[in-house]
């Protein structure tokens, strides 16, 4: 549809060009939102989130410095920052207003479809702390390299590293130690 | 593509491809409502205007040309005064301290016009 470089349409939106703002919402958004959808389980939450921080980004749109990072960076670090927000504020509101993540195990000795893999594997997520939970989405459903994950999360690569191992690593025996309920007992 | 060494390393990446393959798809009408906001907020934002020279600008903090002016009229004033100060101009603190000039000269009006007299 458009082969300018992000940096190239933000230089436009600066410069008042409507048609580049549309072009990046329409690249960036559908991957913030399900970032934010992975981050926070639940899409309401995640759409005011993308909002949030689209919006940020045409505010700072005349102020923007090509070079000092990646749109896409910049955006995926302000997403994360506003999710997190939520989540801490979910939870020392009240853990029982917590949106409820479906996690339905199928009977015992079926195999589980890929909808309920993905309910399983978010309902774990869920109970990761704030940052693991987004090293880990970054890494391994964004699909992101670890500098990038690091870039993102304002970190260095080995405080990345760590995180992403801390999270995968909880994920994994959460996972396995519900192996038999999600239909695994005779792998 | 799966990197494990075992059986729950499997299980999680069983979960993690079936998560990648099925990403939260965007809503169409969010989407359609995502691009309306971002053309109206650019287009409604006030536009910069030309950015002036370092000067113009530098002028304008100090309150134009005339403030200028009058800066520059009272800085080589008070050097005027720094170099050669007139007989009449209050003392130096040092002055005061070491009992070379007595202030009750420079406040009481009649004593200052009797020592104007003097001078002649």
């Amino acid at each position: 549809m458009n082969d300018e470089s992000e940096d190239e349409l933000m230089a436009r939106v600066a410069s008042g060009d409507a048609s580049a703002a549309r072009a990046l919402t329409l690249r960036l958004a559908p991957r913030i939102f399900a970032h934010a959808v992975r981050l926070l389980g639940d899409r309401a939450e995640a759409e005011d989130a993308t909002q949030d921080a689209l919006m940020k980004l045409w505010r700072i749109a005349p102020d923007w410095e090509p070079g000092r990072a990646q749109v896409g960076t910049w955006l995926y670090r302000v997403t994360a920052n506003l999710c997190i927000d939520r989540i801490r504020r979910r939870r020392s509101a009240d853990l029982e207003d917590a949106p409820e993540i479906a996690d339905e195990a199928p009977p015992v000795g079926e195999r589980m479809t890929d909808a309920q893999r993905v309910a399983a594997l978010e309902a774990a997520l869920a109970t990761l702390p704030a940052r693991q939970r987004q090293a880990v989405v970054l890494k391994h459903l964004d699909d992101m390299p670890t500098g990038e994950v690091a870039r993102i999360m304002d970190i260095g690569p080995r405080a990345a590293e760590s995180l992403i191992a801390r999270g995968r690593k909880a994920l994994t025996a959460r996972l396995a130690g519900r192996r038999k309920e999600l239909g695994y007992e005779d792998d | 593509m799966k990197t494990t060494e075992t059986p729950d390393d499997d299980l999680f990446e069983d979960h993690l491809e079936a998560a990648r393959a099925t990403p939260p798809e965007i809503d169409r009408d969010f989407l359609a409502r995502l691009t309306d906001d971002a053309e109206r907020e650019v287009l409604t934002r006030p536009r910069p205007g030309p950015r002036e020279p370092f000067l113009q600008r530098v002028l304008e903090a100090l309150g134009g040309w005339r403030a200028v002016a009058a800066l520059g009229a009272t800085v080589v004033a008070g050097l005027w005064i720094g170099v050669s100060p007139p007989a009449t101009l209050a003392p130096s603190v040092d002055a005061l301290w070491w009992g070379e000039a007595d202030m009750a000269v420079y406040l009481d009006p009649a004593l200052g016009f009797d020592n104007l007299d003097q001078e002649g």
